[in-house]
């Protein structure tokens, strides 16, 4: 009986053996096997309705110039579900199949890129990134030896200050909630801070480390403030439905720097369309595809604003819109 | 699994080994569940991310992130023996704080390194084995690290922390002062585990004040697969299971990364850890019950 168990189990663990070792170094072996699709890398950091907005406009964008998944074109997309050590890994999967160029979305997706892409000589084209100088993803701007481009979401503050004011006419005070641990909001609210002190508004903040407190940040608005304004935060975006809420009940306008949280209920933004974006970054890896080098590329800024009102959110949250700017706005409606 | 995908896990396997040996000499040798590491690893990333772009030597910043760590054991050391608070409360309140004050140390929530000075570009230039610069000053690390903490533990100090952690009673009967025993090895793991942080951000060319997220579970996970699979009946077996378990872990991830062929989808990518974890755990279970059985 011993003896059988002993043989049992020997033949599991080597059956079990056989079959990890056939899995884990055929799948994706650089051995290139009759038709290799050329491979385009997708690495994200988290879930996430902008980011995933930005994904899907990519992969619309090649699937209309012809670059169709599993069938022109193999893409690679991995998720490191919010955790830095997965990101870094992601990006060695990737580059073992050897990829014509690599997307990283997201700021820390694509630091955690850069120095494996250069190694390997894989261009490197990030989106969703606010400052690619400070991230230290290209040294400069215009001049850029090293195959890294993509497209900076920066947005110009005076545009999200304009909104607000258009519909809260003479506003004193404004809320904001953010995470004070998103380099990309912090930021922002730095320069919303000097620029609303040029406007006499005084700014009041409202921080939130994760999604479950942003409820509490935003109680702590309430009686303080004459609107809310949520950059593109990912926590407080996250948690948009827990500050509309609240927002609903006080009657408190929320403006947002995103469309996707005036789909969540944000009574409006001007900002950019995160599929849009994402087109636009899908266009610069259609250059690297037909053979442009990615340093030569410019960084892609400065995209066309649009209106976006929540026309239910409006009523709820005791506000209207001022008819100059309904004609130009597209109206959500549920 | 490709032969860059296999060495960039063994890499980060070996960070994350730091963090396991840190997480074994609290969790297992002073059988307290210290939950202070979420906090020290990026708080040993963003010193040394921090006083790297002051133009301290990456040498110097890496030794200060390895003293701040040992303050945050400290800290919650400190929490638990004098302030007589549960064990795991300590650990929270010190992670909590730390991520504020890693905020404060950095001035904003990333920094990146790329271009800047590091260990690996001072020390380890030139190095490169298995396509990989970074595996062998990842190597000697650990077996440095790995070394001094089996002599440690060796000493006659070092007994007296193990002994605190199989009977506090017991030691104090032996003269032995348990709460600065707790307080040393506390500091010991968490400088351990902010030295991890420190090599991260070096490696990979930025501190981020979210990349704390999760260390507990890697480290616990790491620990105990590698108990699982391994003898740890001496210290000496048992430290090399940490080591072994950490990397192992990252192989599983690594593979976990692989399985989009069979319809699963990039969200699925914890869930299949999970479950390969598992599986590697039931091997050693189903080993033990057909061995009862017969």
């Amino acid at each position: 009986m011993n003896r059988l168990a002993k043989i049992l189990i020997s033949l599991i663990v080597i059956a079990a053996a056989a079959l990890s070792a056939k899995y884990l170094f055929n799948k994706h072996d650089q051995i290139p096997t009759l038709i290799s699709l050329p491979v385009i890398g997708i690495t994200q950091i988290i879930e996430h309705p902008s980011l995933d907005g930005e994904r899907e406009g990519v992969i619309d964008t090649l699937a209309k110039a012809g670059y169709i998944d599993g069938q022109t074109v193999k893409i690679v997309y991995q998720n490191a579900q919010g955790n830095l050590g997965t990101a870094t890994q992601i990006i060695n999967q990737i580059i073992g199949q050897n990829p014509k160029v690599i997307l990283a979305i997201s700021t820390p997706s694509a630091q955690a890129a850069l120095a494996p892409c250069l190694a390997h000589n894989i261009p490197l084209v990030f989106s969703a990134v606010t400052d690619p100088v400070e991230a230290k993803l290209i040294k400069d701007l215009v001049k850029r030896p090293e195959a890294v481009t993509g497209v900076s979401d920066h947005l110009p503050i005076e545009s999200q200050l304009n909104l607000v004011q258009g519909f809260v006419p003479g506003l004193k005070t404004l809320g904001i909630i953010y995470n004070a641990g998103e380099i990309n909001s912090v930021k922002m609210v730095k320069v919303l801070q000097e620029e609303s002190a040029k406007h006499n508004i005084q700014i009041v903040e409202a921080v939130a480390g994760k999604t479950s407190d942003v409820a509490t940040a935003m109680n702590s608005l309430i009686g303080k403030v004459q609107a809310v304004y949520i950059p593109n935060d990912n926590t407080a975006v996250a948690a948009m439905s827990s500050i509309v809420q609240i927002a609903e009940k006080y009657k408190l306008p929320v403006f947002a720097g995103d469309t996707g949280s005036v789909a969540a209920g944000a009574v409006a933004t001007q900002g950019y369309d995160r599929f849009f974006l994402g087109k636009k970054a899908g266009e610069i890896i259609l250059e690297i595809l037909n053979g442009t080098p990615a340093g030569d590329i410019p960084i892609a800024t400065n995209h066309p604003l649009s209106l976006t009102v929540n026309k239910d959110s409006l009523e709820k949250m005791g506000t209207a819109i001022p008819p100059e700017l309904l004609k130009s706005a597209t109206v959500i409606e549920d | 699994m490709n032969w860059i995908q296999f060495t960039g896990a063994v890499e980060i396997g070996l960070i994350y080994s730091l963090v396991a040996l840190g997480m074994y000499l609290s969790f297992r040798t002073l059988q307290f569940p210290d939950l202070t590491v979420d906090g020290s690893f990026p708080l040993g990333a963003a010193v040394c991310a921090s006083l790297i772009t002051m133009g301290v030597h990456p040498g110097l910043a890496t030794l200060a992130a390895l003293l701040a760590g040992a303050c945050a054991g400290w800290v919650t050391a400190l929490l638990s023996t004098h302030l007589r608070m549960l064990n795991l409360l300590a650990g929270i309140l010190t992670m909590t704080a730390l991520y504020s004050l890693n905020l404060r140390i950095m001035g904003r929530p990333n920094i990146a390194l790329l271009g800047e000075k590091t260990i690996l570009t001072e020390w380890f230039s030139g190095t490169t084995c298995f396509i990989s610069s970074h595996f062998v000053p990842l190597l000697l690390t650990t077996v440095l690290f790995g070394a001094l903490l089996y002599y440690f533990l060796n000493t006659r100090l070092g007994l007296a922390v193990r002994a605190t952690g199989s009977n506090p009673r017991m030691g104090r009967a032996q003269g032995i002062d348990d709460h600065k025993m707790i307080w040393l090895g506390l500091s010991v793991s968490n400088a351990l585990v902010a030295l991890a942080g420190a090599l991260f951000a070096q490696v990979h060319g930025f501190a981020d004040v979210t990349m704390g997220v999760g260390t507990i579970i890697i480290g616990l996970a790491a620990v105990i697969i590698g108990e699982a699979l391994l003898p740890t009946r001496t210290i000496l077996s048992a430290l090399l299971a940490c080591v072994f378990g950490a990397i192992l872990y990252r192989l599983v991830i690594a593979s976990a990364l692989n399985v989009g062929e069979f319809g699963l989808q990039a969200s699925d990518l914890n869930l299949v850890t999970a479950v390969l974890v598992a599986l590697a755990m039931f091997l050693p279970s189903l080993k033990q019950r057909v061995k009862a059985f017969s």
